[in-house]
């Protein structure tokens, strides 16, 4: 499969478990622009499997606080364009962080709209007809998981200074 | 409303308490004001945004006040990943969208507005003018290699010696857990300053 994200898995990885990786982007918004991505070839978000998608975004977490204390950066985008009209450039799930400074002259937000009472009601009518209960169809399927005790999970961990300054509340 | 002064004189918790009392979104996710609201877990919630980028842009919130991703518990970060995707998949089915945009800034020179941190859900169509495409630029090799060997020491460490997977069911968060009193990163002064304190 001809596949640029694929390919870019054969570089060097920032990180990468079974299920996982993430790389500096080749065609970085900013510098330390990093990719996260499933490291199966899925196209869109959908096709992800829940718990993965998950993964997807605690791993871009940690990636986004390793980008705050490395480069000092002052705020981070995260941001997957799913599908290509939301801009998708290459045909594999992938999940930006995009460091940023003031005035960098960056802009990833829309224009505001305001739409009518009318139209707000019929769009929420139809998504909330649409959504169900999160896992209901999903956490069925899933298999069980006899090594998971074996793995250390991805948790706050006590030692680690970094993690531990970060959990503190304002 | 406290000064600057009152602010630093004040527990972590007293400074929380003031912010959820002062957050429109708190005040959201306990039902205190209305929203349209289309999804709702133990953990999270999400409304219809009442200035939408599209027609159907949801924020998706962590009920607890948390300003910026890195503050909220690991758990319901993944959280917040599986209903956004599942929320994404509402969109393109029940709105026929073509796609879906998930958005989050931390901190002001990212874009934030609010001091409650916000994924966003945004469904899209071709040529709906919403944007949201970050540039591309360029980077030498040489300078890729330097950065990515200068930041790979930090992310092995923030990832425990055994990269491991992390287990995305939900656990309770632990209301006992004490705010440590370390010394201030940048990402508590970003916080701060989203929360109006400083």
């Amino acid at each position: 499969m001809n596949c640029d994200l694929c390919a870019l898995m054969k570089g060097p990885l920032l990180y990468e478990d079974a299920s996982i990786v993430a790389m500096l982007a080749p065609k970085p918004a900013s510098v330390g622009h990093v990719i996260v991505a499933p490291k199966q070839h899925h196209v869109i978000l959908e096709q992800v499997p829940d718990k993965i998608a998950g993964e997807l975004f605690a791993v871009a977490n940690r990636l986004s606080i390793a980008l705050f204390e490395g480069l000092g950066v002052q705020g981070t985008n995260v941001l997957v364009q799913n599908g290509a009209a939301a801009g998708q450039i290459t045909p594999h799930v992938r999940l930006d962080i995009i460091p940023r400074q003031e005035n960098d002259g960056i802009n990833l937000l829309w224009q505001p709209r305001q739409l009518s009472e009318e139209e707000m009601s019929t769009v929420e009518l139809r998504l909330k007809e649409a959504i169900l209960p999160l896992g209901q169809h999903e956490e069925k399927k899933e298999e069980p998981k006899p090594e998971k005790k074996e793995e250390k999970p991805l948790k706050m961990d006590d030692e680690n200074y970094l993690i531990r300054s970060l959990r503190r509340i304002p | 409303m406290a000064d600057e002064l009152d602010l630093k004189n004040m527990s972590p918790e007293q400074i929380r308490e003031l912010q959820k009392k002062q957050c429109i979104f708190c005040r959201i996710t306990e039902g205190k004001v209305q929203a349209k609201k289309v999804y709702e877990d133990e953990h999270v919630i999400a409304v219809l945004d009442i200035n939408p980028g599209t027609p159907g842009h949801m924020l998706v919130m962590p009920r607890e006040h948390y300003s910026i991703l890195p503050q909220i518990p690991e758990e319901i970060v993944a959280h917040l990943g599986r209903v956004a995707r599942h929320l994404s998949q509402a969109a393109l089915r029940a709105l026929k969208a073509q796609g879906t945009s998930i958005f989050a800034a931390n901190g002001l020179a990212a874009g934030q507005r609010a001091s409650h941190f916000l994924l966003h859900v945004i469904p899209r169509m071709e040529g709906d003018g919403a944007g949201i495409s970050p540039p591309e630029g360029t980077v030498s090799e040489k300078d890729a290699q330097a950065l990515h060997n200068s930041l790979k020491p930090l992310v092995d460490r923030l990832f425990g010696k055994q990269p491991s997977v992390p287990d995305s069911r939900i656990e309770k968060p632990e209301k006992t857990d004490q705010p440590k009193k370390d010394a201030k990163s940048n990402l508590d002064d970003i916080a701060d300053f989203l929360s109006g304190g400083k």
